[in-house]
């Protein structure tokens, strides 16, 4: 008997400003429907169908509209940035389609039609300033690409930081695609903050972060050691554009290459076997790979591709996946999900492989709180007692140093 | 410097929603739920007790005057009105209800966190402009007593209109009290402003 073929739209840029993580999601999204259709796990396979709105915003919902009009998707994986998603939003309604989104975002949104298994604030930009604050200071400098996110993450950022009684030296945005940094570089040498919050996206951030190391190699006040850059959504996908550039930088991220359990140590080893030993895997790659293992087990449990049946069962308890169970929140309809801490080691190394080496990490998977319901940014940040050049956690409930 | 933004929370908030059992109640209610907020439903009538809401949410097509226990000049909470028809009289209806914001049937997933936002704001603003008309309204009707001041002092210091106005300031500063407050204290004086340089 043959098998059921169940399209599934795969909606990512693989040219354009942020071309790196489009093509990086686009493998882990082939990748994960390869393993599932090869697993005889299932009674149906997938088919795999394309889209590339090359990093337009507004192609994005002129190939939804296809791949759920023309070529049958119920679900789609795919959008990187919240502007996109925010266009595909109609047609997901017209058609009853689920989106599925695995990119880190600002929040605020819930949408009936959309699951998202990428981090929200309260699972990525907070658990970032839990670290960075006591170990660096809160007087920040703030960086984006000019749309929600960037704007959002910082809106947050400012109401962190004036809580906890620290200040926002400088916000400045520009637009995506745009190069010109020098700008950027002249505020942050005259103000001096104690971190630098990047949320510029694709090129416009590896031009910042190549002149930014151009500064600190004028004034070692601007090495990372003394005044890092910190980001939501630097992974390794960018790493080997970013070469040197990236050392230092301190970032957030639900899956770092690096994490070692057994789960990842042979989901490494196969993805090395398929993609190459050099290959580096990240979040923009695990994000569709977990996000089309969770639709196969979706459609294992509920029978259907019917979107309405998988949203309205959406499970109380985990769902395995090769990277461990993972659970979806029927309320907000948003993933549980552990934000470890990285930062960017061996890239100004000829021989060493450039990796994120995990400085905090919690215990346990965070359940997703997009509005910032229970979380109080007025909170304050637990601070170690011997001072900012100590990254001790005990003090803070939030975050565990790895060692 | 401006005040620190704080992301609007409605944790704990208590809402009211004004509408037959429909699925765009049942929208309205999760979405809310998702917010932290504890829902009730209601149909046909709200009940006095429910002027404790954080806020409303009416139905304005449905709804209609007989169903609020409280007067449309009196608006206890925040309102948002869900609205299927655009007919103005419905729309000045939810206005005059008390509806600072709203929200275009069907109702989604998504507009309320946005309109709860409005609404409360229109609210909190409403409220601090009718206490500064009242009492502006208050300092309004008090003019004769200023003027009077005012000519007293004219006459007592020998001096013209805009120096005795100055003078009344200069108390009214010193006593850090408003003008009004300064003119009446003034007018009760026996001897007017004379009164406090003998005193002195």
């Amino acid at each position: 008997m043959t098998r059921q073929e169940i399209p599934v739209g795969v909606l990512f840029s693989s040219v354009g400003p942020y071309a790196e993580i489009g093509r990086e999601a686009r493998e882990g999204a082939r990748a994960a429907i390869d393993e599932i259709n090869a697993s005889g796990d299932f009674g149906f396979r997938f088919t795999c169908v394309e889209a590339d709105p090359q990093g337009e915003a507004d192609r994005y919902a002129v190939l939804a509209e296809r791949l759920m009009r023309e070529e049958g998707c119920r679900h789609i994986i795919g959008c990187q940035t919240s502007w996109s998603r925010k266009e595909v939003l109609p047609v997901l309604e017209r058609h009853q389609g689920v989106l599925w989104y695995t990119a880190p975002y600002e929040g605020f949104e819930s949408h009936d039609r959309v699951l998202y298994t990428g981090a929200c604030p309260n699972q990525n930009v907070v658990p970032l300033f839990q670290y960075a604050v006591p170990a660096f200071g809160n007087r920040a400098y703030l960086l984006g690409s000019n749309y929600i996110w960037g704007w959002e993450v910082n809106r947050i950022a400012r109401e962190l930081l004036g809580a906890d009684g620290g200040c926002v030296l400088g916000e400045r945005y520009i637009p995506i695609g745009d190069e010109q940094v020098a700008h950027l570089i002249e505020e942050i040498r005259e103000k001096r903050p104690d971190f630098i919050l990047n949320n510029l996206i694709g090129t416009s951030s590896y031009a910042f972060l190549r002149a930014y190391r151009a500064l600190g190699r004028e004034d070692p006040f601007f090495l990372p050691s003394r005044c890092p850059v910190i980001s939501c959504n630097l992974t390794e996908a960018e790493l080997p554009v970013l070469g040197a550039a990236a050392e230092g930088v301190i970032s957030t991220s639900t899956y770092f290459e690096t994490l070692d359990t057994a789960d990842n140590r042979a989901f490494l080893a196969r993805m090395r076997l398929l993609r190459g030993a050099d290959a580096q895997i990240s979040a923009m790659f695990t994000g569709p790979y977990l996000a089309a293992w969770l639709l196969a087990r979706a459609i294992a449990e509920t029978g259907k591709a019917d979107p309405q049946g998988i949203i309205a069962r959406l499970p109380d308890r985990p769902r395995p996946t090769p990277l461990g169970p993972v659970v979806i929140d029927r309320q907000t309809q948003h993933a549980h999900l552990t934000p470890h801490i990285g930062v960017v080691e061996g890239a100004a190394s000829v021989r060493d492989r450039a990796r994120f080496r995990l400085v905090g990490t919690r215990p346990a998977p965070l359940a997703p709180d997009p509005y910032l319901v229970d979380y109080d940014p007025h909170a304050g940040f637990a601070r170690a007692p011997s001072g900012a050049a100590s990254l001790d956690r005990e003090t803070g409930p939030q975050l565990r140093l790895v060692t | 410097m401006a005040a620190a933004f704080r992301t609007p929370s409605f944790r704990g908030w208590k809402a009211v929603v004004l509408h037959r059992p429909h699925t765009d109640r049942d929208n309205i209610c999760r979405q809310l739920e998702r917010l932290g907020i504890e829902v009730e439903c209601v149909w046909p009538d709200l009940r006095k007790e429910h002027s404790e809401a954080n806020v409303v949410v009416f139905d304005a097509d449905m709804a209609h005057e007989g169903q609020f226990p409280w007067k449309p000049d009196i608006q206890p909470m925040p309102m948002i009105a869900l609205m299927g028809t655009e007919a103005p009289g419905r729309v000045e209806w939810a206005i005059r209800r008390g509806a600072g914001a709203h929200l275009n049937k069907p109702i989604g997933s998504s507009g309320v966190y946005g309109a709860l936002v409005v609404a409360q704001r229109s609210f909190e603003a409403r409220f601090a402009y009718e206490n500064k008309i009242a009492d502006l309204e208050q300092r309004l009707a008090r003019r004769p007593q200023v003027v009077e001041a005012i000519l007293t002092l004219m006459l007592q210091r020998n001096c013209d209109a805009h120096t005795a106005y100055r003078g009344l300031r200069d108390l009214a500063m010193a006593g850090r009290i408003s003008i009004e407050d300064a003119a009446d204290e003034l007018n009760a004086r026996p001897g007017g402003a004379d009164d406090d340089r003998r005193k002195a």
